[in-house]
């Protein structure tokens, strides 16, 4: 950015103030960059940016800069002067150290590449910040989710009941299946002291009662072992996903 | 600079500064000036000056230097009274601030 540059750019900064106070600051400041000869590029980068130089023109006008700024040991600062228009990236910014001569010159070389790039790093959501998003659009989509949504709802409900049907099915099936087979069992045993083949017809029965139930059994293990367990890993991570964004190589 | 100067210092260094030349001095040469005294930015001085100039302790005048003009300030009758003020406060704060920090205990006298 040149003298004329940096001038034109303060000019259309300043449009909306009253127009004698702009001509002076636009006079102070034109002779002071010409005053400053070969020195203006030293001057200007001391004067950080068009809108830093407006920003300070228009808080004198206003009539605040009385109480507001202060002499420390790097001359005379005002902390709201720093940097107007970063602000907000200074505030979310993580990393400390080496990003403020950066972030001085930022006005200068906003639209490259490898800045720009930076610049949208610095808004990265955080875990708990995304949470309250969520939220919030949540409250926002209430009236599509609670048509779409509710029949949703009652479908995955519906879903629930089964699943919780099916558990307790299961095992009051292996249960009774097991109990009733031995139960036959020992009915057939003491069968056979009166009519040993009726006895025998129980046991026999009893014994393909108990097969059934072991049969039953081991699909219970296959059920609580491995699919609840699968169910309820791959519900979680559904909702952390949901959370955290979707993880790499995934 | 480790110790923060105030507005009303500011004003007096610029004053001073100023009233060094009787037909007075312009935006640039009165920044490096101060900023030979003092650590201060390039767009510290505006505020200040303008500042100074509605308080009426500088007045400004246009004069023509290689076909363009250069505004210079001058010091007021009533920034010299201003200036006179500052000068005796700051005789008096600045005098007892170097007694105390220079001051030796009792064994060292």
């Amino acid at each position: 950015m040149n003298r004329n540059e940096f001038m034109e750019k303060l000019e259309y900064l300043l449009s909306d103030i009253p127009q004698e106070d702009k001509a002076d600051a636009i006079a102070y400041y034109r002779d002071y960059l010409e005053e400053a000869g070969d020195d203006d590029k030293k001057a200007m980068e001391d004067f950080g940016s068009p809108e830093r130089i407006a920003a300070i023109i228009r808080s004198e006008l206003a009539g605040n800069l009385e109480d507001g700024g202060a002499f420390t040991e790097r001359g005379y600062e005002d902390e709201r002067f720093r940097e107007p228009n970063y602000q907000v990236a200074k505030r979310l910014d993580l990393p400390e150290g080496g990003q403020g001569q950066q972030e001085e010159n930022a006005w200068q070389q906003a639209p490259k590449g490898e800045d720009s790039r930076q610049g949208r790093q610095k808004f990265k959501t955080s875990g708990p910040l995304k949470i309250v998003l969520w939220i919030i659009l949540l409250f926002v989509s209430a009236p599509v989710w609670l048509g779409v949504g509710g029949t949703l709802a009652g479908l995955f409900a519906g879903g629930l009941g089964l699943l919780l049907g099916l558990i307790i099915l299961l095992a009051v099936l292996t249960f009774a299946l097991l109990l009733g087979g031995a139960g036959l069992c020992v009915v057939g045993i003491l069968g056979m002291v009166r009519w040993v083949s009726s006895g025998l017809l129980m046991f026999g029965a009893g014994v393909a009662v108990i097969g059934l139930g072991l049969l039953s059994l081991m699909a219970s293990i296959f059920f609580y072992g491995r699919f609840i367990p699968w169910l309820i890993r791959a519900g979680v991570d559904a909702v952390s996903r949901l959370v955290h964004g979707r993880r790499k190589g995934r | 600079m480790v110790f923060n100067t105030g507005a009303a210092l500011l004003d007096a260094i610029v004053l001073a500064v100023v009233s060094r030349t009787v037909k007075g001095t312009y935006g640039y040469k009165i920044t490096q000036d101060v900023r030979g005294v003092i650590e201060i930015s390039e767009s510290t001085l505006y505020p200040v000056l303008r500042r100074l100039l509605k308080e009426e302790c500088l007045e400004v005048y246009d004069l023509a230097i290689d076909g363009r003009n250069r505004r210079y300030y001058r010091i007021t009758e009533k920034g010299r009274i201003q200036l006179n003020l500052y000068r005796g406060e700051w005789a008096v704060y600045s005098g007892r601030i170097s007694r105390i920090l220079e001051e030796l205990n009792d064994e060292q006298k």
